[in-house]
């Protein structure tokens, strides 16, 4: 029973996420209103699966997603708010892009916490993962209209400042993550660096958002190579969530896969 | 300065580039590929290189040295190749060479008669030994309360670089429909299912067991399979019983298991210190107990037999280093990328009223 609620909740999140990109286009205060409602609904399939499984739901992609879809309203309100970014009505997309597998691909069938991920690092290391992704996803929208748009125009300039933004919002929680992964896996596996493939996929994107700061700070007229170093690090993110099945053994992050 | 400033800059994200490529190389070739391709001479050189830009840059750039986040950051980078060093094959060279104490993996075989601090490594007795004597007291097992335990099959595939790396691969299953068997020509099918029974503890009872099917090349064979409670890793396969044994098995080939999902399993122990009580701690999978400056784990313990238990011991120098590299990093990266942009537009939001014109 609570299979089917949950399943309907992912459902009408994702219906939700779908009408609040379009009505945001049209009518902003309606928009808000829908993606409101995406966010209750991914909300509460969160809260229900953690009822149902009796611990946080981030032992699988299936979960870990879920909590993409979920994360992504209060980073637009954030963003928006605090940070003055805009770019609201692509938010609700990205949330949408990530329930999507949840809804239609992956296997929604629940596992048990393994003894290693019975840690409270575990919680805090994918969350923030999670939460960085989000915030990637938005620079990266805003560094391709950056690169769509002609550079005489202010819309140039104005994206490529908020994609700055959201990398400096996403790359601390990258950098947790990636902290936070080191000093679990020393208490639980003997080695905070295991050389594990999604390990290596999640340095490399770092280092690829580190090569944008850097590059921001060497070069700053040259923003174009900027935007094409913040997609190339979203890439990346994909590649990370994805590593299991890229690199054809998941290593210790086989519970992701 | 001006120009080794301009080369610093130049150079590090070309390095960082360099990394990131061979970053992604190693995740295709495996961790043990990668390990052996990060710690090669060319590998340790470009880390020393590297090691060398992060000071460089903090002579170069005063801005580097006034800015907190920033040279938190730089620092936090700084000490993680120093700690990742000191913890690795050159490191250890390098602190026999001094005299210092060696880094090491090695093994302590505690039981539940006397306490020991003797360490092991491999089959020889190592001249290290422990600061404190350890002694078994207990190992407890608790096993996830699940109605229906997963089939787990076991194989190997060929790395990216050629070598065998283990795989395992989750079955779903469902009664009296035939599934296919990942790997192999072989399908099965559940025909019954006993589950398993709990004690209050999460303790396994009895079961779980399944009768089974299995069909290759239009050849049929019953098996039972079970699940042994007292079996210690969940990583551990588990047989597959047939009925009749002789007609084929899995030998060389993926090995099919029911898998038993362990929630969490506690060791026991009481640390004899030098003219102290015996103290009693508890090992857990993450929670593993120090002793000076060594580790002892409960990843990856062998239990001999009911009253011998081997763990595992580590001892790293460079890991309060880069436990130190990390806490910078992690917090230069908040205090230079939130905390210090929002203290700028804090002071622009106060002095904005003074130096705007009233219109």
């Amino acid at each position: 029973m609570n299979a089917t609620i949950h399943s309907g909740l992912v459902y009408g999140a994702l219906a939700a996420y779908v009408a609040a990109f379009v009505l945001l286009l049209v009518r902003a205060r309606i928009g808000w209103a829908a993606y409101g409602v995406g966010f209750l609904l991914a909300a509460s399939a969160w809260g229900l699966r953690w009822i149902d499984i009796g611990h946080a739901p981030l032992t699988n992609m299936y979960e870990a997603l879920l909590v993409v879809a979920v994360v992504a309203f209060p980073l637009s309100v954030l963003s928006r708010r605090v940070l003055k970014v805009g770019a609201v009505a692509t938010d609700p997309l990205i949330a949408a892009l990530f329930a999507f597998p949840v809804a239609f691909i992956l296997d929604p069938t629940p596992k048990p916490l393994s003894p290693a991920q019975q840690s409270p690092l575990f919680v805090p290391h994918v969350l923030a993962y999670m939460i960085g992704y989000v915030a990637m996803a938005k620079a990266t929208i805003s560094a391709a209209g950056c690169l769509l748009t002609r550079r005489s125009d202010d819309q140039f300039l104005r994206r490529d400042r908020e994609s700055h933004r959201m990398v400096c919002v996403g790359l601390p929680f990258l950098t947790a993550g990636l902290v936070l992964g080191a000093w679990w896996g020393k208490l639980a596996w003997t080695d905070y660096w295991n050389w594990d493939p999604k390990e290596l996929w999640a340095l490399a994107t770092w280092l690829v958002y580190v090569i944008y700061l850097h590059t921001r700070a060497w070069l700053p007229r040259r923003r174009s190579l900027a935007a094409g170093l913040v997609i190339l690090g979203m890439a990346g993110n994909v590649a990370t969530l994805l590593a299991g099945v890229l690199a054809r053994f998941a290593g210790l992050h086989g519970y992701a896969s | 300065m001006r120009v080794m400033r301009q080369t610093l800059m130049a150079v590090t994200p070309v390095a960082l580039a360099l990394l990131a490529v061979a970053a992604v190389g190693g995740a295709f070739a495996g961790p043990a590929d990668s390990r052996t391709m990060f710690n090669s001479i060319p590998a340790v050189t470009f880390w020393v290189l590297l090691a060398a830009t992060f000071v460089a840059g903090f002579v170069a750039f005063s801005a580097l040295r006034r800015n907190v986040g920033l040279a938190a950051i730089h620092a936090g980078c700084l000490l993680i190749l120093v700690g990742g060093f000191l913890g690795g094959k050159y490191g250890a060279t390098l602190r026999k060479a001094l005299g210092l104490s060696d880094p090491h993996r090695k093994l302590i075989l505690i039981n539940r008669n006397a306490p020991t601090n003797r360490l092991y490594e491999m089959d020889e007795t190592s001249p290290e030994v422990l600061p404190a004597g350890l002694q078994l007291r207990s190992l407890r097992f608790e096993t996830q309360p699940l109605a229906r335990w997963p089939l787990i099959v076991y194989f190997s595939r060929a790395s990216c670089m050629g070598r065998p790396m283990p795989v395992d691969s989750l079955v779903p299953w469902s009664l009296n429909e035939w599934i296919d068997v990942p790997e192999t020509d072989v399908r099965l099918r559940v025909l019954s299912h006993q589950p398993a029974r709990y004690r209050a503890s999460n303790e396994v009872l009895a079961g779980p067991v399944l009768e089974v099917e299995l069909e290759r090349a239009g050849k049929v064979v019953h098996g039972l399979l079970s699940a042994d409670p007292t079996l210690a890793s969940s990583d551990m396969p588990l047989e597959l019983l047939f009925a009749s044994p002789d007609e084929w098995t899995f030998a060389d080939e993926p090995r099919l298991a029911l898998q038993q999902p362990i929630k969490s399993f506690l060791i026991d122990v009481t640390v004899h210190e030098a003219g102290r009580e015996g103290r009693p701690e508890t090992l857990a999978i993450s929670r593993p107990l120090r002793c000076g400056s060594n580790y002892v784990y409960a990843h990856q313990f062998n239990d001999i037999d009911a009253d011998r238990i081997a763990l595992a011991v580590v001892a790293d120098p460079g890991w309060p280093v880069a436990q130190a590299g990390l806490f910078l990093l992690g917090g230069g990266m908040i205090v230079a990328l939130w905390i210090t942009p929002a203290i700028r537009r804090m002071r622009r939001q106060t002095t904005a009223p003074e130096v705007r014109p009233k219109l």
